[in-house]
C-alpha cells in the first residue's frame, strides 16, 4: 500500500510509559504533532490517580476531556478520557508494563509485560452478565475499599468493558457460562511483547501515594471514620459507594462534623519523609468546601494543618473562599485520634489559636495521605533514550503535569529530530490522499462496504439488494475486508458484524486510505441483527449520508511563522525551540537587550543555560530579534495572525505568523512598608540575595550579628493577593548561605505560612538544622519595624509563647514577592483575558495551562503566573510544543463538526462572539460578516444557538437527520 | 519578652542527650503535635512545645526557675509522636538535672539523698531489711505447698539477682510473695543483696545523673561480686 498510513507505520513510534496525566499528555502531544504513540499502562485503565477525583479546584469539576486534542478532532473520538483514549496515532496497551529496553535510541526494542485482560472488548456490548454471576467478592480499590467487586470488573465505571483481576478470580468458569457473546476467555494471563521500532521512550510518573496503616496514632484500618483522602474523594462522588451523599464507613450515618488531618506521611522526619507532597492542602480545601456545599449549614469541617501550602497564583483566593464558606482551619498537627465513648465517633486533642487545649468529637476524620517517601524508577529508565519526566517523582497539580509533559515532549521531538531527520514527520501533517472537490461536489454515490463479518448469514443480502433499488439513490454494494485504493463513489458505508465501538474505530484508517473526508463515511454494526434489523440501521445512513453536503469549509492556508513577545527566559526558550524546529520565529523585546531578568536566577546552572539560548537566538538562521520594539496591533484568526510592530521605535512592521506566545514576564514588586527606603539595610529579599552571592559584598566581608527576614510583603492580601511561590525558597537559600559563611549570625524569619512546597521542604529542615529561628505572624498583626540612629528593630508577637518580640537587625529583608510587567492593553491587543492580577488567564488552570482562551495564543513564564526558574523554562517548552501543533500544519483543516456561516444572512450582530466559549468567532472586516475561526471552534453549537437568523449552521447529524433516524427506528 | 537569643556556654539544647533517630530540638516545626498529645498541656500553664521553644532560645533560666519541669511526668507520649524525633523527654530531665538540689521537690530529692547515703531510698539499715524480708519468707513458708521457700542473700552463682522497689519493702511487702511464689515453683534459683538493693532509680526522675550512675553501679557490682547473670529490677 502507498497510503500515508502505511508510511506512518514503518516510521519508528514513540513509548509513552505510563497513562496518568502527565503519560495522557504526552502521548496526545506526540500524536498531535504527527508521531505515533505506543502508550504503555500498568493499570487495566487510563487516568491514573485523577479517575478516582471527580472535582478538581479551583472550578471543583473534572475537565479531563480538555486535554483533547482541539485540531484535527477527527482523528480521534472525543469522549471522557475515563473511558479511554481513542487516536489514530496512539496504539494503548493496558495492565501492560516495561520490563526492559535494547537497542539504540531510534532503534530501540521494548519488552513488555501486559496482562490478558480475560474480556475480548471487540465481542463485549457491556451487558454485565458475568459481573453477576461472579461468585468472588473482594475490597474494591477503585473506591478505596469502602466497597466490594467482583473478580470480573469494569476497572473505571465509566467504562463499558470488563476485565478480569486474575488474583483474585477462581477460574469457576461461571462469567464464561453467563456470557451471551462469547466474549471471555479464562486461560490467563500475562504474554511478552516486543515492541520493535521504538524511537525514544518517555517515562511517567512514579510518585505512589502513602499508606496512612503505617502511622499507628491515627487508628487508620482499626477506626473505620478515619478514611484517607482518597477514600473520602470517593465518599464525595456519585459513582462512589454512597453514590455521592456524605456517609460514613462504620454505620452510614449522615456526616455533618469532619476533620482533615493534613501531612500524613509528609514531614516527618522519623519516617524519612522530608519532604511535603505538594497537594494535599489544595484537597483538603477542595473537599472541605466540597462537603460544605453538600451537606449545607449544618456542617462543621475543619482542616488542622501547619502550613497551608497555597502557593499557586489563584491558590490564596480559593483558601479565603473555603474560608468565607464557613471551612475551620486549626493551625496545629494532630497527634492521636481514639474512639469516643462506646459510639463510632472521633475525639481528637488540638491546641487552639490561644494555646488551650480542646478536645472535640468528630463524626469522621480525612488523613490528607501524601506519597511514599522512597520513589525509584525501574532499572530500564536509565537506558539511552529513555526521557524520564521527573527523575524525583513526586505529586503534582494537574496543570504541573501538563507542563511537564509538555517539556518533556520538546525534549523529545529534539532528540528524534538529532535521530531522524527524514523518517519522521518535520514536515507538516497533510493527507497524502484526497479526493478531489469536484468529484465529492458530484452527485452522492453511497458504496455500501460489507464486511466479510457480516457477508454471511442470517442477513439476507439479496433482499436488502433489492431494497436499496428500490431507494432514490445512487448506491453500488461491495463485499469488502480492508480499504481499498480507489473507490467508485463518494460516499462510503462500512457495515460489519463487531461492536458499534469497534465498527467507528474503522472510519479513520478507511478514509485516510480511500482518501474520502470524515464526514462522507459512516459505518453500522450489524452485531446479532437479522435481515430486518440489518436494513432499519442500513436505511437511515444511507439517506443520512447522501444528503450530507460538502465538508463546511475550505481548509486555510497557514502562516508558517511564530511570533513571541518578550525576550525574558520564557521567550527565549519559547523562540529557541521553535526556531529548533525548523519555525520562523520573530521575537519582539521591548528594552534594547535579551535576558529579561535572568540576573534574579540563582541557579547558576539555568542561567548559564539561558545565556546559551540568548547567544542561539541572536545567531540562529530561523530567528529574527527586535530589540526596542513592541506590538501595535495584531489581527486574524489562528494560523493566520498579522502583526504590526514598531521597530526601534521609529520603523513599523508586519508579521505574518500563525501562533504567538506571550512571555512578557514580571518584576519584583516594591514596597513602602516596614521602613523600606528608611535604612540602607532594609533591602528587598532579592538584593540581600544578591549581595550574599556577591564575594565583595559589604555583608560577606562583615559577618552581621542578626539578620531578619519578612515574608509575604504586601502578598497573599489584597490587592495582591497571590503567593508569588519563589519567595520562601529564596529567603531559605540565602539564609543557608549567610549561614554556611558566618556560622554565628543569627537569622530569624518572620513568615506567615512557610511555603516550602515538594522536595524544597528539605531547605526548610536544612535551614532549621542550621539554626535558623521560625516565628509566624498573623497579617491583621504584622510586625513593626522602627529605624532609630540608624538601628533597626522588629517587633513582632510569637504566637507560639504568646509574648511580644523585639528583634534588631543588621539586616532586614522584605519579600515583596512577583508581578507581572504592564502591557498596555495585552489582552486586547491579542484577545486573550487576565486574572485580577493582571496575570493572564489560561485557557484551563487545569488542563490548558499554557493556552490562553483563545487559540494560536499561548503564555509562559512569569506572564502567566509566579513560577519559578524551571517551572518558567518548563512552561516555555510547553508553550512552544502547543504552537507546534499548530505550526507543523500547511493548512488548517476543519473537523467534522464545525460552525459554517452562510455570509448572506449574517446581520453581524455579534451573538456568535459572545456566546462562544472558545473564542472562535470574530468579526472578518473585509468580508462584513461574522467568522468563524476553523482552528478554535471545538463545534459545540452554542453560536448556532444563539443566532437570530440561522446564520450558522454545524455540520454533522442535522435535526432532519436524527429526525429520519427516529422515524425508521419506530 | 523573646529578643535576639543571648550567649550560653552549656545550654540545654545541646547538652540534652540524644537517643538514636532524636533529632536535635532546633529541628522544632512548632507544629503542636507534642502539646496536642500531653496528658498535661494546660495544666499550670504547662505546654511541652513552650519548653522546646523556651530551650531553642536558651531561655532555660525561666524554666529552671519555674514549676514547669517538674509537672512533666516524663511519659514520653510527646516525642512519640512528635514528627521530628525530638528528644523532649531528655531535655525535661536535663532542666531538672540544672534545678539546685535543694529545688528539687521533696519527696524526691529526699530519696535520691537516703539512696546516696545507705543504698535504698528509704535510709533502711541493712539489719532491718534482713528482718523484714525474712519475715515475709517464713509467713509464706507458713503454707504447706511452699514448706521449703527460704530467702538466700548475696547468694554466689544464683541464676537472678533481686532488686526490690522500696514500696514493696515498707508499705505493700505483701506484694513480694507473688514473684516469690512464682519463683518457688519455677524452681527460680534467685538471691537478694543484703544492702543497695534499691530497684528504683530516681535520679532518673531527678535528673541527677551522678545518683543514677551510683545507683546502677552498685548494682553492677553485685553481678559482677557474685558472679550472676540475670537482673529482675522491678523498676
Amino acid at each position: 500500500m502507498s497510503t500515508p498510513n502505511a508510511t506512518a507505520a514503518q516510521s519508528p513510534a514513540i513509548a509513552v510509559a505510563g497513562a496518568g496525566i502527565t503519560g495522557i499528555h504526552s502521548a496526545l502531544a506526540l500524536a498531535e504533532l504527527g508521531y505515533r504513540v505506543k502508550l504503555i499502562q500498568q493499570a487495566p485503565a487510563v487516568g491514573g490517580l485523577l479517575t478516582q477525583l471527580d472535582h478538581q479546584f479551583p472550578n471543583n469539576h473534572c475537565g479531563m476531556c480538555r486535554m483533547l486534542p482541539l485540531l484535527d478532532r477527527d482523528d480521534g473520538v472525543q469522549t471522557c478520557l475515563r473511558r479511554g483514549i481513542y487516536h489514530d496515532r496512539i496504539e494503548l496497551l493496558t495492565a501492560a508494563r516495561i520490563e526492559a529496553v535494547a537497542g539504540s535510541p531510534g532503534r530501540l526494542c521494548v519488552t513488555v509485560r501486559q496482562t490478558a485482560p480475560g474480556v475480548q472488548p471487540e465481542r463485549c456490548d457491556g451487558c454485565g452478565a458475568c459481573e453477576a454471576a461472579c461468585p468472588v467478592s473482594g475490597p474494591d480499590d477503585f473506591n478505596a475499599g469502602l466497597t466490594r467487586r467482583k473478580a470480573i470488573y469494569k476497572p473505571v465505571p465509566h467504562q463499558t468493558v470488563r476485565v478480569i483481576d486474575w488474583q483474585a478470580c477462581t477460574a469457576c468458569g461461571a462469567c464464561a457460562e453467563a456470557c451471551p457473546r462469547d466474549a471471555i476467555q479464562l486461560e490467563p494471563q500475562a504474554h511478552t511483547i516486543d515492541l520493535k521500532n521504538i524511537a525514544l521512550v518517555v517515562q511517567t510518573g512514579g510518585a505512589r501515594l502513602y499508606d496512612p496503616g503505617t502511622t499507628d496514632l491515627y487508628g487508620y484500618g482499626s477506626l473505620p471514620n478515619v478514611v484517607s483522602a482518597l477514600a473520602f474523594e470517593r465518599i464525595l462522588s456519585s459513582s462512589g459507594p454512597y453514590q455521592g451523599r456524605l456517609l460514613r464507613p462504620s454505620d452510614r450515618k449522615a456526616v455533618q462534623k469532619i476533620a482533615w488531618i493534613q501531612c500524613v506521611g509528609s514531614r516527618n522526619l522519623t519516617i524519612g519523609a522530608d519532604h511535603c507532597a505538594r497537594i494535599c492542602c489544595m484537597v483538603a480545601l477542595k473537599e472541605a468546601l466540597l462537603a460544605q456545599r453538600k451537606i449545607g449549614p449544618d456542617t462543621s469541617a475543619t482542616i488542622f494543618y501547619m502550613d497551608l501550602r497555597t502557593f499557586g497564583r489563584d491558590y490564596q483566593r480559593y483558601r479565603d473562599r473555603v474560608e468565607a464558606a464557613g471551612v475551620r482551619l486549626v493551625r496545629c498537627r494532630v497527634h492521636s485520634l481514639q474512639p469516643a465513648g462506646a459510639g463510632d465517633d472521633l475525639m481528637l486533642s488540638y491546641l487552639d489559636a490561644d494555646g488551650n487545649l480542646q478536645d472535640e468529637v468528630f463524626d469522621l476524620v480525612v488523613l490528607s495521605t501524601g506519597m511514599q517517601p522512597e520513589q525509584h524508577h525501574a532499572d530500564w529508565t536509565t537506558h539511552e533514550g529513555v526521557l524520564v519526566v521527573d527523575k524525583h517523582p513526586e505529586l503534582k497539580d494537574a496543570a504541573d503535569s501538563v507542563i511537564a509533559a509538555g517539556a518533556t515532549v520538546a525534549r523529545a521531538v529534539k532528540r528524534l529530530r538529532d535521530l531522524h531527520p527524514q523518517s519522521l514527520p518535520h514536515q507538516p501533517i497533510e493527507k497524502i490522499k484526497e479526493i478531489p472537490e469536484d468529484v465529492l461536489k458530484q452527485r452522492p454515490v453511497v458504496c455500501l462496504a460489507v464486511m466479510p463479518s457480516a457477508a454471511g448469514a442470517p442477513i439476507d443480502w439479496d433482499t436488502i439488494a433489492n431494497r436499496l433499488g428500490s431507494l432514490p439513490f445512487n448506491i453500488v454494494m461491495e463485499q469488502l475486508e480492508s480499504p481499498p485504493d480507489s473507490l467508485a463513489a463518494n460516499r462510503l458505508l462500512l457495515a460489519g458484524s463487531q461492536t458499534p465501538a469497534a465498527m467507528s474505530a474503522l472510519i479513520g484508517p478507511w478514509a485516510d486510505t480511500t482518501g474520502l473526508p470524515r464526514a462522507f463515511l459512516e459505518t453500522v454494526s450489524l452485531d446479532g441483527a437479522t435481515t430486518e434489523n440489518a436494513w432499519q440501521r442500513l436505511g437511515p445512513a444511507i439517506h443520512r449520508l447522501h444528503q450530507r453536503s460538502q465538508p463546511a469549509q475550505h481548509r486555510q492556508a497557514m502562516y508558517d511563522g511564530a511570533l513571541v513577545i518578550g525576550g525574558g527566559p520564557a521567550g527565549l526558550t519559547a523562540a529557541l525551540t521553535l526556531a529548533t524546529n525548523g519555525i520562523a520565529t520573530t521575537l519582539v523585546e521591548k528594552s534594547d537587550r535579551l535576558g529579561g531578568r535572568t540576573d534574579q536566577i540563582r541557579d547558576l546552572r539555568l542561567r548559564d543555560r539561558i545565556a546559551r539560548t540568548a547567544d542561539a537566538v541572536r545567531n540562529h538562521p530561523a530567528l529574527t530579534v527586535h530589540l526596542n520594539s513592541d506590538v501595535i496591533h495584531c489581527r486574524g484568526p489562528a494560523g493566520r495572525f498579522i502583526t504590526q510592530l514598531r521597530v526601534g521605535r521609529k520603523t513599523q512592521c508586519a508579521v505574518f505568523h500563525g501562533a504567538t506566545i506571550l512571555a512578557t514576564g514580571g518584576h519584583p514588586a516594591l514596597t513602602e512598608n516596614y521602613g523600606a527606603g528608611r535604612h540602607e539595610r532594609i533591602v528587598p529579599l532579592h538584593e540581600l540575595t544578591a549581595a550574599v552571592d556577591a564575594p565583595d559584598s559589604q555583608i560577606n566581608r562583615q559577618a552581621p550579628q542578626h539578620v531578619v527576614m519578612i515574608q509575604c510583603v504586601d502578598s497573599r492580601e489584597e490587592p495582591n493577593n497571590f503567593c508569588s511561590r519563589i519567595c520562601c525558597i529564596k529567603a531559605l537559600n540565602t539564609a543557608l548561605k549567610i549561614k554556611q559563611r558566618h556560622p554565628a549570625t543569627d537569622i530569624t524569619v518572620l513568615y506567615r505560612d512557610l511555603m516550602t512546597y515538594g522536595r524544597h521542604e528539605a531547605l526548610y529542615t536544612e535551614a532549621r538544622r542550621r539554626a535558623v529561628r521560625f516565628i509566624p505572624y498573623d497579617p491583621a498583626r504584622k510586625p513593626q519595624v522602627i529605624v532609630d540612629d540608624h538601628a533597626i528593630t522588629i517587633k513582632g508577637y510569637d504566637p507560639l509563647l504568646a509574648e511580644p518580640v523585639s528583634l534588631t537587625a543588621d539586616w532586614l529583608s522584605l519579600a515583596t514577592g512577583v508581578r507581572p510587567n504592564p502591557v498596555d492593553s495585552l489582552d486586547a491587543l491579542f484577545g486573550v483575558t487576565m486574572t485580577a492580577d493582571g496575570f493572564v488567564r489560561e485557557a484551563d488552570s487545569k488542563w490548558r495551562p499554557v493556552d490562553t482562551g483563545r487559540e494560536g495564543v499561548f503564555v509562559c513564564g512569569l506572564a502567566r503566573g509566579p513560577a519559578r526558574a524551571g517551572d518558567t523554562l518548563r512552561q516555555a517548552d510547553a508553550a512552544a510544543m502547543r504552537a507546534l501543533r499548530l505550526l507543523r500544519r500547511k493548512t488548517l483543516q476543519p473537523s467534522t463538526a464545525t460552525a459554517r456561516l452562510r455570509p448572506a444572512l449574517c446581520s453581524l450582530c455579534a451573538s456568535c462572539v459572545a456566546a462562544c466559549p472558545h473564542q472562535a468567532r470574530y468579526l472578518d472586516a473585509e468580508n462584513r460578516h461574522m467568522a468563524v475561526d476553523a482552528a478554535a471552534c471545538q463545534g459545540c453549537g452554542a453560536c448556532v444557538a444563539a443566532c437570530p437568523n440561522n446564520a450558522t449552521v454545524l455540520d454533522g447529524p442535522t435535526a432532519t437527520d436524527i429526525m429520519a433516524d427516529l422515524e425508521t427506528a419506530l | 519578652m523573646a529578643t535576639n537569643p543571648p550567649v550560653n556556654e552549656d545550654p540545654v539544647k545541646t547538652a540534652a542527650p540524644r537517643r538514636p533517630g532524636n533529632q536535635a530540638p532546633e529541628m522544632c516545626l512548632a507544629c503542636g503535635t507534642c502539646a496536642a498529645g500531653c496528658p498535661l498541656t494546660g495544666q499550670d500553664g504547662f505546654d511541652p512545645r513552650k519548653i522546646v521553644r523556651l530551650v531553642l532560645l536558651e531561655r532555660e533560666q525561666e524554666l529552671i526557675a519555674s514549676d514547669l519541669p517538674w509537672l512533666c511526668t516524663l511519659c514520653g507520649k510527646c516525642e512519640y509522636a512528635c514528627p521530628m524525633g525530638i528528644n523532649i523527654v531528655n531535655i525535661v530531665r536535663t532542666l531538672r538535672g540544672r534545678v539546685a538540689r535543694d529545688k528539687v521537690p521533696g519527696m524526691i530529692h529526699k530519696g535520691v539523698a537516703l539512696c546516696r547515703q545507705t543504698g535504698n531510698n528509704l535510709g533502711l539499715p541493712a539489719e532491718d531489711f534482713e528482718f523484714i524480708i525474712t519475715d515475709v519468707a517464713e509467713e509464706l513458708a507458713a503454707e504447706e505447698e511452699f514448706a521449703d521457700f527460704k530467702i538466700a542473700f548475696d547468694k554466689p552463682e544464683a541464676n537472678l539477682l533481686h532488686t526490690l522497689h522500696n514500696k514493696l519493702v515498707n508499705t505493700q511487702n505483701e506484694d513480694l510473695v507473688h514473684w516469690w511464689k512464682i519463683f518457688h515453683v519455677a524452681g527460680e534459683d534467685f538471691t537478694i543483696p543484703r544492702e543497695n538493693w534499691e530497684g528504683v532509680n530516681w535520679g532518673l526522675f531527678s535528673g541527677d545523673d551522678e545518683a543514677m550512675q551510683l545507683s546502677v553501679g552498685r548494682i553492677v557490682t553485685h553481678m559482677e561480686q557474685l558472679e550472676i547473670q540475670n537482673l529482675m529490677y522491678p523498676e
